[in-house]
């Protein structure tokens, strides 16, 4: 953690611009804050001796606003380290309990059969390498042993075996419910990320297991000798169901451990589904069954899109070979087939099971019929494990999983009026929602981000612009602007409202205001509220004419426009909810905080675009120039997909803007049929206190939903 | 001499056409670096830069936004006054400053300047040209190629029918920039779809072109498609970003990239789709498009023009106009001289004592330049931003 906390502090200097003594200070801070956590942190923002202390006088100098945003990012990790030595202080203390418990049962043992003691120590021992017939043996010999016909319940020593007993039993069930607050799983995630081996937790998970099955075969011999079968009978069914548990939670971590990514690698790893095999065996043997008990199985879950959860974004899951066609999913993916050791899949489960997939294969979303999904969806593999009935002789299933899933937390959604924007009350009725004419840098508008520009006859630089809604039915909707200066498309008895396109001359041919009949403009404004994280932005009646490039786009335009206020472009976009007429609701989601700081990003093309895919998913990135010169950059394809032949590619220029224009770095790539590659990289140099813009766009075919990660370090 | 009808909007004029494409040689030119322009046209003088003269309204002597080449027609000249969407023609080159035009075509009066896709009528009308017997226009706001007037008028790139629409299809165009008739041949800038197109012979409405360079064909309008698979995805010799000009002498193509901030030479007349240009002015080769000051580069090229021996580029954010003495053998060559800049390596708008910054305009000086064109004695360069016509004489 502290070399990225390094890394943090070195951008913070580039930032102001390399002079040594504000380099010391901003060392300093990373190395306090680091120290002292979050507090200190929260103290410094507020603090105008920052300021002052490293140079800068006046709180509103963008170098300052950069500052404070890496300071957040800053604050973000240390949120995260805390969270992590939460992670692990609960391992410990679960630990702790554990060795308690254990530690209990021997000074039982130990109180009561202390010339036994090196006897039920050896078959501990033995214990680790599971039960067997043989251990089983064993135990009830040792139990034989030591509880021998005709000994009564009280020792000389006043020892009550029922007691200690009911301690030991007490001991062991109450093991079971740690393993389930997911001792192992994160157990397991710790070990990949400190880049132990799976075989690690497994041989903890055997020391205990194996301990608690040679007490119960010790307490089904004491029990039976007591001649209390009957209330063994009960504590048996007790115990079994506890140790169940523990075999489905060493599952658990066996997934856990394929599918965590560590924190400390922003790169994709190749499946390796050698611990699944592992656990398997394990599970196995403490079934007493020499078979498999349990396949990998995967569903899909989409991630939910952070601000297009507009509608639910029904994922139709689809595999394919690489570079062969599809296979019919149905076929594939199903959970009518399994049945779970903990619960049913939370997607899909297996139908036939993967074993009928004798090959490499790619993973595909697509969206079902007339559903249209938001940008930067994620595949999410989730491994699944199912009992099998009737199971395969052998399964060589091989999963190619690039890729490394986004999980970011949902993001919180909003409700605005979408007249005055104002946000909703809670109990303000949030059954309408609005078609509002927004902006985004992404635009967001799915299909409904393309207008058409309708002249009136009279006047062809007089227009109302239009937007298809095809998952409505509707074509050619006119956008009016409504009272308290929304524009909407198509609310009942609305009416398009005419623009006169104003051109802002020759040397910019796409670049338009658009002027309303009474002399206002369209414009757009940001309605941020204080503590939110993404503003909206929202078409409304300015008195400023606003600048559009209106781009063709085959027979349609995309219009856009270039923020003055933080230099994002945006796309202006229908919201595509339904109607209310009597309350006009506009849906917001803030953006995960991870997704504006962290050096990772996640974009994609609008799938609004198709068919049409010519318009790509675009970024522009700021890269600072480093101390030692060198900018390396990293292009991931997430989820393997196929790109059309357009590729994806990334420039750097010395400012936002038109890329192709001042080119300095170019690495388009071009792949599909067959997928020929997941990762481009390539550096350049900016020196310490160089800023230069990173440009990237993706162009991604229709039907494929993929993600590209760009990492820069 | 060839008698020219001209008929739009009600007015009839009796032109003659001269020098219909530039490519006679004449004398060497006297161009020097920095010269001063010896006439304007627009402007009442040389240090006046409003649009419509500072008016409100349009007037026969005032432009605004000219942009495009201008045409020389019997003796006189064709003027693109397009955010006025109108054409002015004048009986003869002007020999004063601020001098009138003899009529007004586009609109019913010289103070109208509202636009329309009607017939005679302009929607930011660019470049003009000549064929045969009748003038030809790039409207480009009607996304339509406007040949002739009255019952030989023919518009082009509205499909089949006769109502405006843009778009990719093979009989459509999309904001074309300039349009020239050459050998019988009418060659089309189509800019927003990324191409030239070719017909071999002047068509009828609606007729598809024989040939398109830029793409792989006439159903792809990607900015460099170099595979045609409909998405921008590389720079090469075959592909086009904004294509705004065209010069041909029948065998040699001259096609101004705009976007890709070049010039190609095509040394001869292509014969297949997506053919390979032969040599690129404005980058050292055919897969780079640095914006540039310097006498290789250029910066936002708007316009060619050549008697067959120089060229003459626009180059529109550098606000000059370069000249090359010969045609290049080698992609890079440096130019010869400059006009509106007093060396290569300034670029800034109206900068007269090239201190780097923006003063008012001159003789000499330029803002945004996006038009060139010989006629007679004259190079005339379309001074867009400073609302003129620049008049230097070249013999």
């Amino acid at each position: 953690m502290r070399t990225k906390y390094a890394l943090r502090a070195a951008l913070v200097v580039a930032v102001l611009g390399g002079a040594p003594r504000v380099r010391a200070q901003g060392d300093l801070l990373v190395e306090v804050g680091a120290e002292i956590g979050i507090s200190f942190l929260e103290t410094v923002f507020d603090s105008t001796g920052l300021f002052e202390a490293i140079g800068l006088s006046s709180p509103e100098d963008q170098k300052l606003k950069e500052i404070i945003s890496e300071l957040e990012t800053m604050h973000e990790d240390l949120d995260n380290l805390g969270n992590e030595v939460q992670d692990l202080k609960l391992i410990l203390d679960t630990l702790d309990s554990q060795q308690t418990a254990l530690n209990a049962t021997t000074r039982i043992l130990e109180t009561c059969y202390r010339d036994r003691l090196d006897a039920v120590v050896n078959s501990v021992d033995l214990a680790v390498e599971e039960r067997n017939q043989l251990l089983l043996a064993r135990a009830y010999q040792i139990t034989g042993e030591l509880l021998p016909p005709g000994m009564g319940e009280l020792f000389d020593d006043g020892c009550d075996i029922q007691d200690s007993l009911n301690d030991l039993q007490d001991a062991m069930l109450r093991q079971p419910p740690n393993f389930t607050d997911s001792l192992l799983v994160n157990l397991a995630r710790q070990a990949r990320d400190n880049g132990h081996a799976f075989d690690d937790v497994v041989r903890y998970f055997s020391w205990v297991v194996g301990t608690e099955r040679q007490a119960e075969a010790i307490f089904a011999q004491a029990y039976h000798r007591l001649g209390h079968d009957h209330d063994w009978a009960t504590k048996y069914a007790q115990i079994q169901g506890s140790l169940r548990k523990q075999e489905i939670e060493l599952l658990r971590a066996a997934d856990a451990y394929v599918a965590y990514q560590p924190v400390n690698t922003q790169s994709s790893s190749s499946y390796d589904g050698s611990p699944l095999a592992l656990a398997d065996q394990v599970v196995a043997r403490l079934e007493g069954t020499t078979r498999f008990v349990s396949s990998a199985v995967l569903s899909v879950a989409g991630w939910p899109t952070p601000w297009g959860a507009y509608r639910d974004t029904a994922l139709l899951p689809t595999m394919t070979q690489d570079a062969r066609p599809e296979v019919a999913l149905d076929d594939v993916l199903g959970a009518e087939d399994g049945q779970s050791y903990y619960g049913a899949p939370a997607a899909t489960g297996i139908k036939t099971t993967l074993d009928a997939l004798s090959f490499p294969f790619m993973l595909q979303l697509i969206p079902e019929a007339g559903v249209e999904i938001g940008r930067a969806a994620e595949v999410t593999l989730t491994h699944t494990r199912t009992s099998q009935v009737s199971p395969p002789s052998s399964s060589t299933v091989t999963l190619n999983v690039q890729g490394v899933p986004v999980t970011q937390p949902a993001p919180t959604l909003y409700f605005r009026n979408a007249a005055t924007m104002q946000l909703e009350a809670t109990g303000d009725p949030k059954n309408g929602r609005d078609r509002m004419l927004l902006a985004h840098p992404d635009g967001l508008g799915t299909t409904m981000a393309l207008f058409a520009l309708v002249p009136t006859a009279d006047d062809p630089r007089r227009v109302v612009l239009e937007v298809d809604e095809p998952a409505w039915g509707l074509s050619g909707v006119p956008i009016g602007a409504m009272a308290d200066n929304g524009f909407f498309a198509a609310l009942d008895g609305l009416q398009g409202t005419v623009l006169e396109m104003v051109p802002r001359g020759p040397a910019q041919p796409e670049e338009y205001a658009l002027r309303l009949g009474d002399g206002s403009w369209l414009g757009i404004v940001s309605v941020q509220n204080e503590g939110e994280t993404v503003p909206l932005w929202g078409a409304a009646v300015v008195d400023q004419p606003a600048w559009f490039d209106l781009e063709r786009t085959g027979s349609s335009y995309q219009i856009s426009f270039l923020d003055p206020a933080d230099g994002v472009r945006k796309y202006l976009f229908v919201n595509e909810q339904r109607v209310s007429a009597t309350d006009f609701q506009v849906q917001q989601a803030t953006l995960p905080a991870a997704l504006l700081g962290m050096d990772v990003y996640s974009f994609g093309n609008p799938q609004s675009l198709c068919p049409v895919n010519s318009v790509p998913g675009v970024l522009w990135l700021p890269i600072y120039g480093g101390p030692d010169g060198t900018v390396t950059y990293t292009i991931q394809i997430s989820a393997p997909s196929c790109l059309d032949l357009a590729g994806t590619g990334c420039f750097l220029g010395p400012a936002p803007g038109t890329p192709t224009e001042t080119t300095l770095f170019d690495f388009r790539s071009s792949l599909c049929s067959p997928f020929a590659g997941s990762t481009w990289s390539a550096s350049t140099t900016l020196q310490e206190g160089e800023v230069h813009y990173l440009y990237c766009e993706s162009h991604l075919a229709c039907t494929s939903l993929t993600s590209i990660q760009l990492s820069v370090q | 001499m060839l008698r020219l009808e001209v008929v739009a909007s009600g007015l009839a004029l009796a032109l003659s056409v001269g020098c219909s494409n530039g490519s006679s040689s004449g004398p060497p030119d006297r161009l020097t670096t920095f010269q001063a322009a010896d006439l304007v046209i627009g402007q009442p003088d040389f240090v006046s830069g409003s649009a419509n003269q500072g008016s409100s309204s349009a007037s026969a002597a005032g432009v605004e936004y000219p942009v495009g080449d201008a045409q020389g027609v019997s003796g006189g000249l064709a003027l693109p006054d397009t955010y006025n969407h109108r054409l002015l023609v004048y009986r003869s080159i002007p020999s004063a400053n601020g001098t009138a035009a003899d009529s007004v075509l586009g609109q019913s009066d010289a103070t109208s300047n509202a636009p329309s896709h009607s017939t005679g009528r302009f929607h930011y009308p660019q470049s003009v040209g000549v064929s045969g017997s009748a003038l030809i226009v790039a409207d480009s706001g009607a996304s339509r190629i406007v040949l002739g007037a009255g019952a030989d008028n023919v518009t082009i790139g509205w499909g089949d029918g006769s109502t405006c629409q843009w778009g990719c299809a093979v009989n459509m165009l999309s904001e074309p920039s300039r349009a020239i008739v050459v050998a019988g041949k009418l060659i089309v800038a189509d800019r927003s779809n990324h191409r030239i197109l070719i017909w071999k012979q002047i068509p009828a409405s609606g007729v598809s072109a024989d040939l398109v360079l830029g793409q792989q064909d006439l159903t792809h309008c990607a900015a460099n498609d170099m595979v045609g698979a409909g998405n921008s995805g590389g720079r090469t010799a075959t592909t086009l970003r904004y294509p705004t000009d065209v010069w041909s002498d029948g065998t040699r193509l001259l096609v101004v990239d705009q976007g890709n901030n070049r010039v190609l030479l095509w040394n001869h007349f292509p014969t297949s789709n997506a053919a390979a240009a032969d040599v690129v002015l404005g980058q050292p080769d055919f897969l780079v498009a640095r914006a540039e000051a310097t006498q290789v580069g250029l910066n936002w090229p708007v316009a060619v023009a050549s008697d067959g021996q120089s060229i003459f580029v626009a180059d529109a954010r550098n606000h000059r106009v370069l000249v090359w003495r010969s045609f290049p053998s080698a992609n890079g060559q440096a130019a010869d001289l400059v006009l509106g800049q007093g060396d290569f390596s300034h670029g800034a708008p109206n900068d007269d004592n090239q201190d780097g910054q923006t003063e008012g305009p001159t003789a000499r000086t330029m803002n945004t330049p996006m038009g060139v064109a010989l006629v007679g004695d004259y190079l005339v360069v379309t001074d867009t931003y400073n609302h003129r016509f620049l008049l230097f004489r070249r013999h």
